[in-house]
Parts: C-alpha cells; sequence; structure tokens
C-alpha cells in the first residue's frame, strides 16, 4: 500500500469516522481538563474491558455487543459519579478501585464462558451462539480500518449530537467548569450537567474504541484540550485550536500510518504519537515566548 | 453556664420575632444543621432580614457562618426548621435569579480561558435559561454591571491576570448583573490589601444605595462588618445578637469568640 491508497473509498469512510469523532473528543477534552475530569475518563475507558468481556460472555455481537459495551461504560460512570458526591471514598482511591474492578470482570468473563460451554444453563443464555475469541490487542490499540460502514455513520452522526449539545449547552458547561458550586447558585442545573458529560464521554469512548483502541482514546480526551490551553487563554481560541490539534493528530496519524513501512503500522498510536509531538511542541512555545500581558 | 447564657438570647430572640414579618427578605426559622448526625453545626438558629438592611454575619472560624450561607443560597438543605427567601425556598430564589452571590476568593485559576467580560456575564445564565441566548436587556445589565463596579476597562483582560481586589470586584458585577434582591458575600475581604478593602467597601456603599439591595455578608473581619452594616448577628453554632451594631458590646463579642472552645465541649449535649 501507498499513501495515495487513502483516497479509496474504503479507506475514506473510516478516515471520515475519525474526523468527526475526533472533532467531538476535541471539544470535550477542553472541558475534561479544565473540569479536571481526566482521571474519571480513565475510569470509563477502563470499564470498556469489563464491557468487551461481558459482551464476549452473553455472545453478543453487533449492535448488541457496542450496546453491552455502553451500558457498562455507563454503568461504570454513573457509579463514578455517585461516589465522587459521597464523602465517605475519596474520588481518585474510588476510581483506582472500579478500574481494575472493571478490568478484572472482563478478562475473567472472557475465559469463564469458555469453560462453560457445555453447560446447559449457558447455551439457554447464549442461545447456542458463541463469540470467537476476543482480539484483546485490537480492543487495547484498536483497528480503524475494520469499521463497519454502519460504525461509520453511528459514529458521525454521535459526533454531531456531542458537538450539538456542547454547543447548546456553552455558557452553563462554561460555568460549570468554571467554578461548579457558584454556577448552581447562579441556577445552573450542575447534576444535570454532572451526568451529562459523564454519558458523553462514555458514548464516545465506546465508539472510538474501534477507531483507536482503549488506551489511545483517552490520548484523544485529553491532549487536544491541554494543548490549546497552552496556546490560548481566550476560550474561543482555545476551541478551535483543541480541534485543529486534534485533526492533525487524526488525519496526519492516518496519513502517516499508510505511508510508512507499506501501511502495515497501526492508525492509533500514529495518532497519539502525533499528538504527544504537538503538546510538546506547545509547551515549548508557551515556556519560550516573553511574558503574556 | 456559657450555654444558659446563649440560650437566654435566643428566648429573648425568638419572642421578639414571633410576630409576622411580611417585609422581610430572608426568614430562618428554627434551623439546625448537622454534617455528622449528633454534631450540630446551627443549633436552632432564626433569624429574620428585613428588605433592604445590610446585615452582617460575624463569629469564629467553624462557628457556622458559612454553613448557615450554604442553607440560605441552597446548597445544603436544613436538618430541621425551615428557611424561605423572598417567601420562596432557597433553591427557587436563586434558579430565579433573586440571589446574587459573591463566593469567597478562592485562586481562580490563572490560566482559566476566561475574559472578565465573560464571567460577569455568568451572572444572567440564571434569567436566560438552557438552550437560549441572552436577552438583550440581560446583556445590558451585564455591561451596566462593568461599568458600575469600576472594571470596565479590564473587560477583554483574562480574568487570571487581575490583582486580589479587582478580582473581587469581577465576582461582584458578576453577581449584580443578574439583577438580584438580595446580595449575599462569603468574606469578601480575604486576600484583598488595603486600598483594595477601602475601594471594595466604597463601592458595597454606592450599590447599596443605588439598587436598593438587600445585603447578607459574613466575615470574621469585624472592622469590615461594623462599618458596612445596618445590623449584625454573631454566631458561634448559636445566633448570640442581632441588631445594630453600635449595641455589640465588648462583654457579646468576648462571649461569642471565647464561645469557640466552650462550644467544642458542649456539642454532644443536646438543646
Amino acid at each position: 500500500m501507498t499513501i495515495w491508497d487513502v483516497f479509496e473509498p474504503r479507506f475514506l469512510a473510516p478516515l471520515l469516522a475519525g474526523i468527526a469523532l475526533t472533532a467531538a473528543c476535541s471539544l470535550l477534552s477542553v472541558v475534561i481538563v479544565l473540569k479536571r475530569l481526566a482521571f474519571i475518563g480513565q475510569g470509563i475507558t477502563h470499564a470498556g474491558f469489563g464491557g468487551v468481556g461481558l459482551a464476549a460472555f452473553l455472545a453478543a455481537s453487533g449492535w448488541w455487543r457496542d450496546l453491552t459495551i455502553f451500558i457498562f461504560c455507563i454503568g461504570t460512570a454513573i457509579v463514578i459519579a455517585l461516589l465522587s458526591r459521597s464523602r465517605k471514598v475519596m474520588i481518585d482511591t474510588a476510581i483506582g478501585i472500579l478500574l481494575v474492578a472493571a478490568m478484572g470482570i472482563g478478562f475473567l468473563l472472557d475465559q469463564m464462558r469458555l469453560h462453560l460451554r457445555g453447560d446447559a444453563w449457558y447455551q439457554a443464555l447464549t442461545g447456542g451462539r458463541i463469540t470467537p475469541p476476543t482480539q484483546w490487542d485490537a480492543v487495547l490499540f484498536g483497528n480503524i480500518l475494520y469499521l463497519r460502514s454502519q460504525d461509520v455513520w453511528l459514529a458521525v452522526g454521535c459526533a454531531l449530537l456531542v458537538v450539538v449539545v456542547l454547543g447548546l449547552l456553552y455558557k452553563e458547561i462554561v460555568f460549570f467548569a468554571f467554578d461548579e458550586t457558584v454556577s448552581r447558585v447562579f441556577g445552573v442545573r450542575t447534576g444535570l450537567l454532572h451526568y451529562l458529560l459523564l454519558i458523553m464521554i462514555a458514548a464516545i469512548i465506546v465508539l472510538c474504541m474501534k477507531l483507536l483502541g482503549l488506551i489511545l482514546v483517552n490520548a484523544l480526551l485529553i491532549v487536544p484540550g491541554a494543548t490549546a490551553l497552552l496556546i490560548s487563554r481566550r476560550l474561543s481560541t482555545v476551541l478551535i485550536t483543541s480541534v485543529v490539534v486534534g485533526e492533525v493528530g487524526m488525519i496526519g496519524g492516518y496519513f502517516a500510518s499508510f505511508g510508512f513501512m507499506g501501511g502495515r503500522l497501526p492508525v492509533g498510536p500514529m495518532v497519539v504519537l502525533i499528538l504527544a509531538l504537538l503538546f510538546a511542541a506547545a509547551l515549548g512555545w508557551n515556556r519560550l515566548r516573553p511574558a503574556r500581558g | 453556664m456559657a450555654e444558659e447564657h446563649c440560650c437566654h438570647h435566643d428566648h429573648d430572640h425568638s419572642t421578639e420575632l414571633e410576630q409576622h414579618h411580611s417585609g422581610d427578605a430572608v426568614c430562618v426559622d428554627q434551623v439546625c444543621f448537622s454534617y455528622v448526625p449528633g454534631v450540630r453545626v446551627l443549633d436552632k438558629i432564626t433569624m429574620h432580614i428585613p428588605l433592604r438592611t445590610r446585615l452582617g454575619i460575624v463569629g469564629p472560624n467553624g462557628g457556622g457562618k458559612s454553613t448557615l450561607l450554604k442553607l440560605i443560597l441552597g446548597l445544603l438543605k436544613p436538618s430541621e426548621g425551615r428557611i424561605s427567601v423572598f417567601g420562596r425556598t432557597p433553591g427557587e430564589a436563586c434558579g430565579g435569579s433573586m440571589v446574587g452571590y459573591v463566593p469567597q476568593r478562592h485562586e481562580v485559576g490563572i490560566n482559566f480561558p476566561l475574559s472578565v467580560a465573560q464571567v460577569v456575564r455568568q451572572g444572567i445564565v440564571g434569567r436566560t435559561g438552557m438552550f437560549r441566548r441572552a436577552s438583550a436587556e440581560d446583556r445590558d445589565a451585564a455591561s451596566h454591571a462593568l461599568e458600575q463596579a469600576g472594571i470596565a476597562n479590564l473587560a477583554s483582560k483574562p480574568i487570571g491576570d487581575l490583582s486580589g481586589g479587582q478580582q473581587q470586584r469581577v465576582f461582584l458585577a458578576r453577581a449584580l448583573a443578574g439583577r438580584p434582591r438580595l446580595l449575599v458575600l462569603d468574606e469578601p475581604m480575604v486576600g484583598i490589601d488595603e486600598v483594595g478593602q477601602a475601594k471594595f467597601a466604597q463601592l458595597m456603599d454606592s450599590i447599596h444605595r443605588t439598587y436598593e439591595l438587600t445585603v447578607l455578608i459574613v466575615s470574621h473581619d469585624l472592622r469590615a462588618i461594623v462599618a458596612g452594616c445596618d445590623q449584625v448577628a454573631c454566631l458561634n453554632r448559636r445566633l448570640h445578637f442581632h441588631a445594630a451594631p453600635s449595641g455589640l458590646t465588648r462583654e457579646v463579642l468576648a462571649e461569642v469568640f471565647n464561645h469557640n472552645l466552650a462550644g467544642v465541649a458542649l456539642r454532644d449535649e443536646g438543646p
């Protein structure tokens, strides 16, 4: 394969999904960095492993598999949200525990199904279906080229929805991120926003999973916003820069993975590498330029 | 003995307040609050703030000042008793932009990408409502508040670039932008230099005169309260005094502030 093969329709469609999801991720990442939700994002991401294991255990495939993973992630997000409102456990402790528990459940369920294959109740549960062995490396690092065409449209649709919701609730979300308690006094429905943000993050993570893999979704949910915040302190500029950074990473990574070593390199790690370099460059620029007035 | 003494004050107070007050901005009625069951941070607080008065609440740290404020702002719910703000629940009053709030100045994230004007415009989100654009009237109110607070020249600066005193005026402007009827300030003088404090006091004075607001200030700094308030309440788990600042005698203050130590020992005793 050469770099020009990118322009074939079967390679352009996944790129379209990538561009749409990256736009949504980049905008969300500004909120995530400002509201310090990065670790919550980690928690939800790792819940994806639990979801993948549960889906394999239930022999769910296609949409059912996506839905199972989504519900598992949302469930984890809600538990995190509930825990973060109680005073008993520190939030980072709670996430740390949930994160490993979700991964543990995922791997155990994936193994258990192999041993339960002969049991009558398990066959009744799954309807006798057996899904192929879980490809954990695809879950970890994703493979953008294996996207089904319906995945592409779902990704584009959901990304648009996230962008529209962020746009409609712009003033509330910014106030919420700036000072949650004060925004509540001024009439912002903070509880609603908190859950809405977690649900959007969970949905985006499930959609991005096939694209970039669970490990690397986090990069798109943090790096663009963090980079943009080093460049500017005007909110409109920050949002635009964040999307530009995300897209340069996405499109650049996509082309680079086609251009090097005959197109045998995966897209995900390439995207993350470019994002990390952009962040380093922004950090350098932030340090070197004269003091801001 | 101290316990007995403050009960005496409480009784004085409740008989006086049993009369119906229709002209009150805030009514706090027999309110108790505990974070941990059995440990009351606030014990049977009854307090009425008449319309257009400026009430200062003083008291030692840990005396329940911020807790009372959170109850009035609807951020906490009383364990016992009732609070109404303009005849509504605190939540309704805040959601309807009747209450303007100037929080204790914490370190504003130096890199938070908002300009002064954008922060002030946060004050009108409650009026605008979700999914909608601010009305011209509300946007005018926000720019008027900027001018009123004397920070119109800083409008396009990032909020993180301002001094403590300037930031405090931004937060005051944000509170005024929603055109509230009650203004609540939490420790407005903390972390501000002398010049800034004098400016802020002057500003509060002119705002009270122009808008005919009811003002509630919480502070552990007596000077700030006595200078700019019509009424003073001393709070240390119980309400000790509630009258004009001239009645604030050395004895009352000694009792309120020394009671801190006694209060710890007496916590587990019921009313």
